[in-house]
């Protein structure tokens, strides 16, 4: 036979798949709009005032951390897997996109489960994630008494999400940072090779001004030549034939 | 004579010249090859009855009217050896001399350079590659003999302008000063020289 809950289920999820709408929040959901609390125990399976306890708690927690944290008491989930159940309601009440649904069937040998969104394990690795969920069930399970496996939960789902947000958020501001460094050195190596251009340009007149005048100098050091000719002597003087040019000096002071 | 700075620049970009063959004694022109002068028939054997006297050594620096110091000396010798380095060919010597009034410092070179005796290791090629500067310190006059085979590079002209440039530290009582600037300047006119008979040479092989 089945149950109220899972037909509705079905028939919500039927009408989903035909109008392809993506969220149908507080619409269609069998279980109505958000109510106020955090805690959703319609059939009473916790104490009011624990209710109200952690209610408050998630409240802050949500309105200055943007985490929602969603615990759902119900008597019975039927056929219906726990995380199929903590989907359907995060896509119909999730206030933040960082949300968890803590799932509570009371009764011998079940626990609380912690199931939270896409978006807080997006960042991380599945196998970490699982982990991770894996050992925060089992401390939950710890806990004596229902109760306290609820408080425990909700307690857990909070320093859960804060710690994979945070994480997010380091990582990413690193990243941008990391980035920033990295736009500032590639800036700077540009603006570097910029500056060593124009210095080779500026410098490359000089540089060849210079070179050419080593080399002239240098040439010059070393001994020149003039070529031989055929000598012709004259008026019968045999090493010089009497060009000559002579300059008066001027008195010379003593 | 005074030549402009602008008749210098121009003989810079003339064809090689060696300028006017003139008698060493009446300074008329001279045919080469000629034996004797047309105009006063001197020949190189009358300038040995002009100077009877056996003619002094052509060393390096012969100061015989004693005008320079020790140290000057040094001094003139340091510069020619410079010379001779950047121009092995050229033989540079410097005399200087108390010449009689009638006699002049270019016929006295004249003789000196054909009938001085060749120095030990000299030969009669290096005699004809030899430039002889002779200072007359009766008259205060100076004179540039070429040999042979310098004469083709620098005409007189040029020589002229050079020597005038010692004028001034002559008359200030500087004559080391006054040669070594000499000296100076003619390294200067032979590297010109060098750089047109380069540009003559390339021309003359590209033909």
């Amino acid at each position: 036979m089945i149950s109220r809950l899972l037909a509705s289920l079905l028939a919500l999820l039927f009408s989903a798949t035909l109008t392809a709408q993506p969220v149908e929040k507080n619409n269609d959901f069998e279980w109505g709009p958000r109510p106020e609390n955090a805690v959703f125990d319609p059939d009473g399976l916790i104490s009011t005032k624990l209710a109200k306890e952690i209610s408050n708690g998630l409240a802050d927690v949500l309105k200055n951390e943007s985490i929602d944290i969603m615990v759902i008491l119900l008597k019975d989930l039927g056929s219906a897997p726990p995380e199929f159940v903590a989907k359907r309601f995060e896509k119909a009440w999730a206030k933040s996109p960082f949300n968890c649904v803590v799932i509570f069937v009371p009764g011998p040998g079940n626990n609380p489960l912690l199931f939270p969104s896409k978006e807080v394990s997006e960042y991380h690795n599945p196998d970490e994630i699982v982990a991770v969920i894996a050992e925060t069930h089992k401390r939950i399970a710890d806990q004596v008494g229902d109760q306290e496996k609820v408080k425990a939960a909700a307690i857990e789902a909070v320093d859960m999400l804060r710690y994979w947000i945070n994480t997010v958020i380091i990582t990413s501001n690193t990243l941008r940072h990391e980035q920033e460094i990295l736009a500032y050195f590639k800036e700077r190596r540009e603006k570097r090779i910029r500056y060593l251009v124009l210095l080779c340009i500026a410098t490359f007149i000089p540089s060849v001004s210079a070179v050419w005048i080593l080399v002239t100098y240098l040439r010059r050091l070393r001994p020149a030549l003039f070529p031989k000719h055929s000598l012709q002597t004259r008026l019968g003087a045999p090493y010089a034939g009497g060009n000559a040019a002579v300059v008066r000096l001027g008195s010379r002071k003593h | 004579m005074n030549l402009s700075a602008k008749r210098v620049r121009q003989e810079r970009y003339l064809p090689h010249s060696v300028g006017v063959l003139s008698c060493p004694a009446c300074g008329g022109t001279v045919q080469a090859s000629a034996s004797r002068c047309t105009f006063c028939g001197f020949t190189g054997a009358d300038s040995m009855k002009i100077f009877t006297a056996a003619p002094p050594r052509l060393l390096p620096v012969s100061d015989l009217a004693s005008i320079l110091p020790s140290s000057g000396v040094r001094k003139i010798e340091a510069s020619l050896k410079r010379l001779n380095y950047r121009f092995p060919q050229f033989h540079w010597r410097v005399m200087t001399v108390a010449l009689p009034r009638d006699v002049s410092p270019s016929l006295f070179g004249f003789w000196v350079l054909n009938a001085a005796p060749l120095e030990d290791q000299e030969s009669a090629e290096q005699r004809a590659w030899t430039i002889l500067l002779v200072i007359d310190t009766s008259s205060n006059q100076a004179a540039v003999i070429p040999g042979y085979a310098a004469e083709p590079y620098i005409s007189d002209e040029i020589w002229k302008i050079t020597l005038s440039k010692i004028a001034l530290p002559w008359s200030a009582g500087k004559p080391t000063a006054a040669i070594i600037g000499f000296l100076k300047k003619s390294l200067r006119q032979l590297e010109l020289a060098r750089k047109r008979y380069s540009v003559m040479y390339v021309k003359g092989r590209s033909k």
